[in-house]
């Protein structure tokens, strides 16, 4: 027996411990919300702010991850709503049937969407991305005959899973909590693979990851697509808890939303997201019933966090931990 | 097919095209010079036309020395904003300061609103061009054509300063290639600041003049904003030409799109800039950046 | 700068951890879900002036003061529906009011879950209270649908209008549609034509002069309310359309806007309004609620604000009725209340949930000496919803159970 083998039986440290417990204890603790006597609207946040974790989750493999910065990103998100609801209430709600109906959807437009916006990067990739939207929302509200226009796709039933419905309340969170959880994991597993590690290489510079060898167009053009697919998952969800969608979530607004929460919780790590999720909802819902100005107060914790937090919550979270 | 119709809607797009290459002007200067993508553009639109609704009801002018004073209120308040977002983030990736002049923007209009409320504000048509002049047997009010026309004599003014004076080689220079620029000796500093005031300026000169036509609210930005993005990079960002091209392809198919297609129009206008950018990424002319 | 950084972070965390949770005291709260921010901001806040001075008229409810708990849609279904919920939720309000369509048709799916009733006084379409009902959700405003009847009498009783030719211009909406057909369907009616232009135009040029060139003397104009509408009268006044063309507002103005318009509104004629404060000269309900709104506002009350007015005082008559604050029993007694509002004595259509609410039409004309502050306004005729609401609830879709 080698020395080093034996060096490497130490015991862990308290601080190792707890790195490798807190995903699993944030994880059960989210999960416990609703049984746990919170007051049932902090649940209903909580609930709709899982939602849009999923949605920051990946707009962050976009951004974050290949560095893509998108400003349409409501279009994966939105659509889904649309292609889930309309199934949902005309066909069947079984939840996982109308998953798949709606991934289906969302990935075909993806792939003809991304095909065009990954002509360009950079700048021109975010107004593209915000063209896209924009289509989207224009079809939203010319298409009466399917989408019922401004009014919106109303009579969206609750889903089903195994045949029994899925109320809303702690049966639907736990629902949500689940698939937040999946995706989380998923796309961590995605990142540490080596097609998440040649996303990195093209984040850190196009020009040499081709010079490598790397078909950069194909993979941003897959990077895109899965986004829109996990974004997608997110908007099964929405328009299951909202009993519907309208054009409203296709605006350019909302990608601007989504662009916040993934920037505030932390470009480049996934529990960033989730942290700027909770902490958007949240903060919205105070700042709306108190004061009229939200749209300022938007933009200044906007522009304090690009210049101050570039990392977000997530960054501050690391330093805070590190220096500990 | 209504002639009249079909008529009118082209003049409307000309004249809503010459406000837009005010604006298109100044982002596509601004980007070329500085890599600066300003998504604060269309509020400090929104500004000129508040600017002078201010100061026509606070200082009493009348329209005329009003259109002047306001964009002599804004430039100074964008070259604040620039020294205070702009700046501090101006070694990083090109995207931060797109992502912070999106949150600007929300502040400005938030500010707009918070100053002046949420309702519009109606500027009157002034004299002496109120009424309308009889074009091909419709009737056109007076003050668009006029409008259109300062516009675009305003824009050949930027295109003249860009293109034969000494200030407006060094900016060409630094378009070209910043490095090589400073290396010489030129100050971009100071030409930066310059063209972003200079933009900022174009941009309240533009919401002023329109305000007559379009009326003055907190949201006027916005459309002509994407619009403006739409025609930069139709035309290939940085270039001029190729901007001003954009702008009145954007502004015709609007109109005239608009009055046929209705909201479909705005589909079509995507659509038409998504095919240019597949086939010709870098602008209908073939001379802009990638980016 | 790391100070900084700290310091904004901690006052971040501070704002977060202020949750509300105000807890519930002896007063009756009433939940107000409504426009507070964004271009339709004035209506929000007719709407809310409305029901405050109607909570100031009727005094307390219950023996309880009644409490306000206002919240912003921010005119955006999805947020609708969480405000709404924390209404319920954290609240805990026993009902509803202020909501506009957009807010009415994202609620009307949660209802059920909501538990609440939601009486709406803005909301025009008609699905709501049709196709579309709930148990819970009243409206105290007419419907489309009502509006198109009034708009149809307008024309035929008025030899100037009926001898017209008509031209639409208007947003590509279905309501737009939906007005453009009723005055077609006018018999014996000249149609010169109809031109719908994309959602966020503010510039009607070309569609004026499609107009002009037809050669109209009657123009509808189902515009959206606020100022897409402003800016469409003044535009059709520059461009000399006024000269020639009666302009016809299918639902009327708000009065913050013929303000704006100063003597220009007298070009206009209203199809159907669904409140008009002159109608004080026939109804003693409305003088109150004028000098009271009045006093409170200094400026006149629209018809946003008194129609929200109505919704306010049916809604307090009911609970009373009901003698609690029960959902269920509130919801029954709002079925059987005859209340004397503003708008007249309004009760709900039997098995159905949409108010026999009149309309008013007339023209706009100058107000002097200015009463409560206002020079122009409209000359009131009522239309009677005998005649505009001709079919019975299930007739009409709704079925409740």
């Amino acid at each position: 027996m080698a020395p080093a083998a034996v060096a490497e039986r130490r015991t862990l440290s308290s601080r190792e411990i707890w790195g490798q417990l807190a995903l699993p204890l944030v994880a059960a603790a989210l999960l416990a919300v609703p049984f746990i006597g919170t007051p049932a609207f902090t649940a209903t946040l909580l609930n709709e702010a899982l939602i849009y974790a999923i949605w920051a989750l990946s707009l962050d493999l976009l951004v974050g991850f290949t560095g893509l910065v998108s400003f349409g990103h409501a279009a994966g998100f939105g659509l889904a709503t649309y292609a889930a609801g309309y199934f949902a209430r005309e066909v069947s709600a079984d939840f996982l049937l109308t998953l798949a109906v709606s991934e289906g959807v969302v990935v075909a437009v993806a792939l003809v969407a991304g095909f065009i916006a990954t002509r360009v990067s950079g700048v021109a990739f975010a107004i593209i991305s915000l063209a896209v939207c924009q289509v989207l929302f224009q079809i939203a509200v010319g298409w009466r005959s399917v989408t019922q226009g401004m009014d919106g796709l109303v009579g969206v039933p609750l889903p089903r899973l195994f045949g029994r419905a899925i109320a809303m309340g702690p049966a639907f969170y736990t629902l949500s909590a689940v698939l937040l959880v999946t995706s989380y994991l998923a796309l961590r597993w995605l990142v540490g693979s080596p097609f998440g590690r040649t996303l990195a290489a093209i984040r850190s510079s196009e020009l040499r990851a081709a010079a490598v060898g790397i078909d950069v167009r194909l993979h941003k053009w897959a990077a895109v697509v899965i986004s829109w697919a996990v974004a997608g998952v997110g908007g099964t969800l929405f328009v299951f808890m909202k009993a519907g969608t309208t054009p409203m979530v296709l605006h350019w607004s909302e990608s601007g939303n989504v662009l916040a929460m993934t920037i505030f919780g932390g470009l480049g790590t996934l529990l960033g997201p989730v942290a700027g999720a909770v902490a958007f909802v949240f903060l919205r819902d105070e700042l709306t019933t108190h004061t009229q100005a939200w749209q300022f107060g938007f933009g200044l914790v906007f522009v304090l966090v690009v210049i101050l937090f570039p990392n977000g919550l997530a960054g501050v979270a690391g330093r805070l931990w590190s220096r500990s | 097919m209504d002639v009249n119709f079909l008529f009118v809607s082209a003049l409307n797009g000309v004249v809503y095209g010459a406000f837009l290459l005010l604006t298109s002007l100044g982002l596509s200067l601004v980007f070329g010079l500085g890599r600066v993508v300003n998504f604060a553009h269309g509020a400090l639109y929104a500004l000129g036309g508040y600017a002078l609704a201010d100061v026509m009801r606070r200082a009493g002018l009348d329209y005329w020395p009003a259109l002047v004073a306001a964009p002599l209120v804004v430039v100074p308040l964008a070259i604040v904003m620039e020294r205070l977002t702009i700046f501090p983030v101006r070694n990083r990736p090109e995207i931060y300061t797109l992502l912070v002049t999106f949150g600007v923007s929300f502040m400005i209009i938030g500010g707009i609103e918070y100053a002046w409320g949420t309702g519009t504000v109606l500027i009157a048509t002034p004299r002496p061009f109120t009424g309308t002049v009889s074009l091909a047997g419709n009737q056109f009010p007076l003050y668009r054509l006029f409008a259109a026309t300062l516009s675009l004599v305003v824009s050949a003014g930027v295109f003249a300063f860009v293109q034969l004076t000494p200030v407006g080689l060094r900016i060409r220079a630094i378009t070209d290639d910043r490095d090589m620029a400073e290396s010489l000796g030129i100050d971009t500093k100071w030409i930066l600041t310059l063209v972003f005031g200079g933009a900022a300026g174009l941009a309240a000169f533009a919401g002023a003049l329109g305000a007559p036509i379009f009326a003055v609210q907190p949201e006027m930005g916005t459309g002509i904003l994407l619009d403006s993005f739409l025609a930069v990079i139709l035309g290939g960002l940085g270039n001029l030409p190729g901007s001003a091209l954009g702008a009145f392809i954007v502004a015709m198919t609007k109109s005239i799109g608009g009055g046929y297609i209705a909201d479909w129009s705005v589909a079509f206008l995507f659509l038409v800039v998504g095919v240019v950018l597949v086939l010709r990424p870098t602008g209908v002319l073939g001379r802009g950046r990638v980016a | 700068m790391r100070a900084l950084r700290f310091a904004i972070l901690i006052m971040t965390g501070v704002t977060l951890a202020l949750a509300a949770g105000v807890e519930a005291q002896e007063s009756l709260k009433v939940g107000v879900l409504t426009i507070r921010s964004g271009p339709a901001t004035p209506v929000g806040d007719d709407i809310l002036a409305g029901i405050q001075t109607a909570t100031k008229m009727y005094g307390p409810v219950l023996g309880r003061s009644v409490e306000l708990v206002v919240e912003d849609s921010l005119w955006n279904p999805q947020q609708a529906v969480t405000k709404a919920t924390k209404l319920v939720q954290q609240n805990r309000v026993v009902a509803i009011l202020g909501t506009s369509t957009i807010e009415s048709l994202a609620l009307l799916p949660v209802a059920d879950r909501l538990g609440v009733p939601i009486v709406t006084s803005n909301s025009g379409s008609a699905a709501i209270t049709r196709d579309r009902c709930s148990k819970w959700v009243f409206r105290t405003n007419p419907d489309e649908l009502m509006s198109a009847a009034a708009l149809q009498s307008l024309i035929t009783g008025n030899p100037r209008l009926q001898n017209a030719k008509w031209f639409t211009i208007g947003h590509d909406y279905p309501w737009s549609r939906l007005v453009a057909g009723s005055v077609k369907g006018v018999k014996n009616l000249k149609y010169a034509g109809e031109t719908f232009a994309p959602l966020d135009t503010s510039d009607w040029a070309p569609f004026i002069a499609q107009a002009r060139t037809a050669g109209a003397t009657a123009v509808v104009m189902p515009v959206t309310l606020g100022t897409p509408l402003l800016q469409f009268i003044q535009q059709a006044r520059e461009f000399g359309l006024t000269n020639d063309a009666v302009l016809v507002a299918p639902i009327g103005l708000p009065d913050w806007l013929v303000d704006k318009l100063g003597d220009t509104s007298t070009r206009v004629m209203s199809a159907g309004s669904w409140a008009a404060w002159r109608y004080e000269d026939q109804e003693p309900a409305t003088k109150q609620f004028n000098e009271v709104f009045y006093q409170l506002n200094g400026r006149v009350a629209g018809m946003q604000s008194l129609q929200a007015g109505a919704a306010a005082l049916m809604l307090y008559n009911a609970i009373t009725k009901a003698g609690s604050t029960d959902p269920e029993a509130v919801v029954k007694a709002l079925e059987a209340v005859e209340v004397r509002t503003p708008v007249g004595p309004l009760k709900f259509q039997a098995g159905g949930r949409q108010a026999e609410a009149p309309l008013f039409l007339g023209p706009y004309e100058s107000v002097a000496p200015p009463r409560y502050a206002a020079r122009f306004a409209q000359r009131v005729e009522a239309f009677p919803a005998s005649k505009s609401l001709t079919v019975t609830a299930k007739e009409s879709g709704c079925n409740l159970k």
